[in-house]
């Protein structure tokens, strides 16, 4: 009943997002083609391989045990996955040993419900936020709105969208499908207590506003929200990392500090998160480290003379559970460091929107099925299975094998179309001599129509991959053929000069 | 460990669905027998990898960290101990954020009374929340780490970590002998200093500063000062004759 009620709500807020983002497209494929339709998005999306990519090579690069520090991650998630149990009650124990809460929320409206409680409880008025991707699964940011809190993104990238009433494009970085053009139309409607003709033109300028807004609300808000990178089993500590320091005010002002995260974030102790450390702002941003990652365990003690007074962790399931007793747990290990995203050719195409979800590109493509059911339906089909998630993934996980799965499960079957055709395709690749014979018949139309755009266009399924593409020319011979033909000529080459050698001696 | 005792009690038919959830889909799990052993193996010998990159020596590290600190847009000045107010002075001077300067009480320096700088030592947030555009704070760190350019700071009545944050300039501290070379000896020396002095470890806060307060979220283009401070300055001492 209350994930109903809870599937319904985000149903709404995400209607509301998509009919302003994509024209209420419904599908993957539609919003893909509005996305690449989109010359502002095209423009704010080209920075994307120049930026990331370019920067995590190089940090990469610059770490000569990156490999071997995978590879100990990969063993920390492993491990406390196969004994996930024993370190959440140990979890458990520290946190309230640190004089913390520590709250089950085995469904999203659990973790809503949880946290309205102690926002009432508080008599909460202004609600200061970090940066929390498990705040953006549930809905959280519009929960709070709703219920009647001023609720403050306080990372920039989120407030930049909170200002649009959008969703987060990008896991780490969430207004990347925004320029300043965007940006200065809304600080200029939002802002109105400023002068109407100040600058707004450099990055600084826009900056320097924002923070001047959003310091009133650290200084003034009641409860500070944050996310957790990691979790520690043997401290009860929660991990934020950022480099802009809000989730860092967001945790220390407000007299009361909720952290939301979930299950998957635990790891056993302080020294094994920074070997995690260690990969995730290469693999995120490029840095070799954000420039704030602060720990924190339990509320003030005590001797301190600041710090909040209470801290609460909300310890989210919503089907992870599920997906640990599934072929799917290896996703569990993921990290969100983002380098999935900014190597995807879908996701450098389209952005983020296109996916309908808060988490977009190769690992959302594995995660929302499991999180939104019905409505992430096609996302395993978002890819075209190029491998570099895989490559460049630090922990390691097979993406596009679980996209793969994803395909055959039957909430994301494919329409009677694919099935038919993938059959048939099959049933021909399994033999190769009528295989052979099909080709030689088939080629030779295929390249004549491909000289007549009108005639290619008739052939199933080519008009609307030519939307956005040109189809390469198609060659008369196949290549085997031509193999064939070549192998020949090159062996009656070698025969005439074996000869020739032959009466030279 | 607190007197607060807080009001809201996480509910018991949530926890035990949750664990419940959890348990079931761990019976799910059926792996082959090769599978098993290697999990065994990990579970046995996950931690044995250690990250130890070639060791360095003080002056190296020193090095390193200056390097990576400097290149982050951090500024980064030497001292003796006893010449640590002197120094404050000379780098204020040439601020323009004035003269006063925030800090925790029992601080490192005693806040000295006839210094050019009008040391504020300050107690709760929420007694200097009327004027929180404050333009200088100073701060200790109890190590840093030259791996990355990191200094560690615990939270505490003598280092309340909202200076950290608020401060326009953040001026932090730093013994140079508390330097270390990775994040693993620096936890060690933090663990090992609570120890000595009966504290519990973790304090409430570790904060690994690694330079100012940043942002690419506008165009992907790198901008100083985002929330938190848009300068950074490190003084690191030397109680020895020699720097």
């Amino acid at each position: 009943m209350s994930n109903q009620t809870f599937e319904k709500q985000v149903n709404q807020t995400l209607l509301l997002k998509d009919a302003s983002l994509s024209k209420s497209a419904s599908s993957f494929n539609e919003r893909a083609h509005a996305a690449l339709l989109d010359d502002k998005l095209q423009q704010a999306l080209s920075v994307i391989p120049s930026g990331f990519v370019g920067k995590r090579t190089k940090a990469k690069a610059a770490l000569p045990e990156f490999s071997e520090l995978s590879d100990q991650a990969v063993r920390i998630k492993n491990h406390t996955l196969a004994n996930i149990e024993a370190y959440l009650e140990q979890f458990e124990a520290a946190v309230q040993r640190s004089g913390g809460q520590l709250h089950f929320a085995p469904e999203p409206q659990d973790a809503l419900d949880i946290i309205d409680e102690i926002c009432t409880t508080k008599d909460a008025k202004l609600i200061a936020k970090g940066k929390t991707m498990v705040g953006e699964e549930i809905g959280l940011t519009h929960f709070l709105e709703d219920k009647g809190y001023e609720t403050v993104e306080t990372d920039l990238g989120e407030y930049l969208i909170q200002l649009r009433d959008e969703m987060p494009s990008h896991i780490i970085a969430p207004a990347v499908h925004l320029t300043r053009e965007n940006i200065r139309k809304d600080f200029l409607k939002t802002h109105k207590n400023l002068a109407k003709d100040r600058k707004l033109e450099t990055p600084g300028d826009f900056v320097q506003e924002a923070r001047h807004i959003l310091r009133e609300k650290f200084i003034n808000a009641d409860i500070g929200i944050t996310g957790a990178n990691f979790l520690i089993a043997e401290t009860g500590t929660s991990i934020i990392v950022t480099n802009e320091g809000n989730g860092d005010l967001c945790q220390s002002l407000p007299k009361t500090h909720i952290v939301i995260a979930s299950l998957e974030k635990l790891v056993p102790t302080l020294e094994d998160t920074t070997v995690l450390l260690r990969l995730l702002a290469r693999s995120a941003t490029g840095q070799s480290i954000s420039t704030y990652t602060t720990f924190a365990t339990g509320p003030k003690r005590e001797e301190d003379t600041s710090g909040p007074e209470e801290f609460h962790i909300v310890l989210l399931d919503n089907g992870r559970s599920k997906m640990l007793g599934s072929e799917f747990a290896e996703m569990l290990r993921c990290i969100r460091c983002g380098a999935c995203l900014n190597h995807c050719p879908v996701y450098q195409n389209l952005g983020g929107h296109a996916y309908g979800t808060v988490y977009p590109g190769p690992m959302g493509s594995v995660l929302s099925p499991h999180y939104f059911g019905e409505r992430a339906k096609d996302l395993p089909f978002a890819s075209s299975f190029c491998g570099r998630c895989n490559e460049v993934c630090p922990m390691q996980i097979p993406l596009t094998k679980l996209m793969r799965k994803l395909r055959e499960k039957p909430l994301t079957k494919r329409t009677l179309f694919a099935k038919t055709s993938m059959f048939a395709w099959s049933q021909l690749a399994k033999r190769p001599r009528l295989y052979n014979l099909t080709m030689k018949a088939v080629l030779p139309c295929l390249s004549i129509a491909a000289e007549q755009n009108w005639l290619m266009n008739k052939v199933p399924g080519v008009k609307a991959w030519q939307k956005h593409r040109t189809l390469p020319t198609i060659a008369k011979t196949s290549f085997q053929d031509a193999w064939n033909l070549n192998c020949k000529k090159d062996s009656s080459q070698e025969n005439t000069r074996v000869k020739k050698e032959g009466q030279g001696k | 460990m607190t007197n607060i005792t807080p009001q809201i009690k996480p509910k018991e038919s949530r926890r035990s669905k949750f664990l419940k959830n959890v348990k079931e889909a761990k019976k799910k799990v059926t792996i082959s027998k090769e599978q098993k052993l290697k999990l065994k193996q990990q579970k046995e010998a996950y931690q044995e990898f250690k990250y130890q990159p070639e060791e360095k020596t003080l002056e190296d590290k020193f090095a390193q960290f200056k390097e990576i600190l400097t290149s982050q847009s951090a500024e980064i000045y030497e001292c003796y101990e006893n010449q640590i107010n002197e120094k404050l002075e000379e780098i204020l001077k040439e601020k323009p954020y004035g003269q006063d300067l925030l800090i925790g009480k029992n601080n490192k320096i005693n806040s000295p009374k006839n210094s050019a700088i009008n040391f504020i030592e300050v107690e709760s947030f929420e007694k200097n929340k009327e004027n929180y555009n404050l333009n200088c704070a100073l701060t200790t760190a109890f190590a840093a780490a030259s791996e990355t350019g990191t200094l560690f700071l615990n939270s505490g009545c003598e280092n309340p970590t909202w200076l950290n944050y608020l401060a326009t300039c953040h001026i932090v501290l730093l013994d140079k002998n508390s330097l270390c070379q990775t994040y693993e000896e620096a936890f060690a020396k933090g663990k090992k200093e609570a120890g000595l002095s009966n504290k519990p470890f973790p304090p409430r806060s570790i904060n690994m500063i690694s330079g100012p307060s940043r942002t690419a979220d506008i165009e992907q283009t790198l901008t100083l000062g985002a929330h938190g401070p848009i300068e950074l300055i490190i003084i690191v001492y030397t109680s020895e004759r020699e720097v």
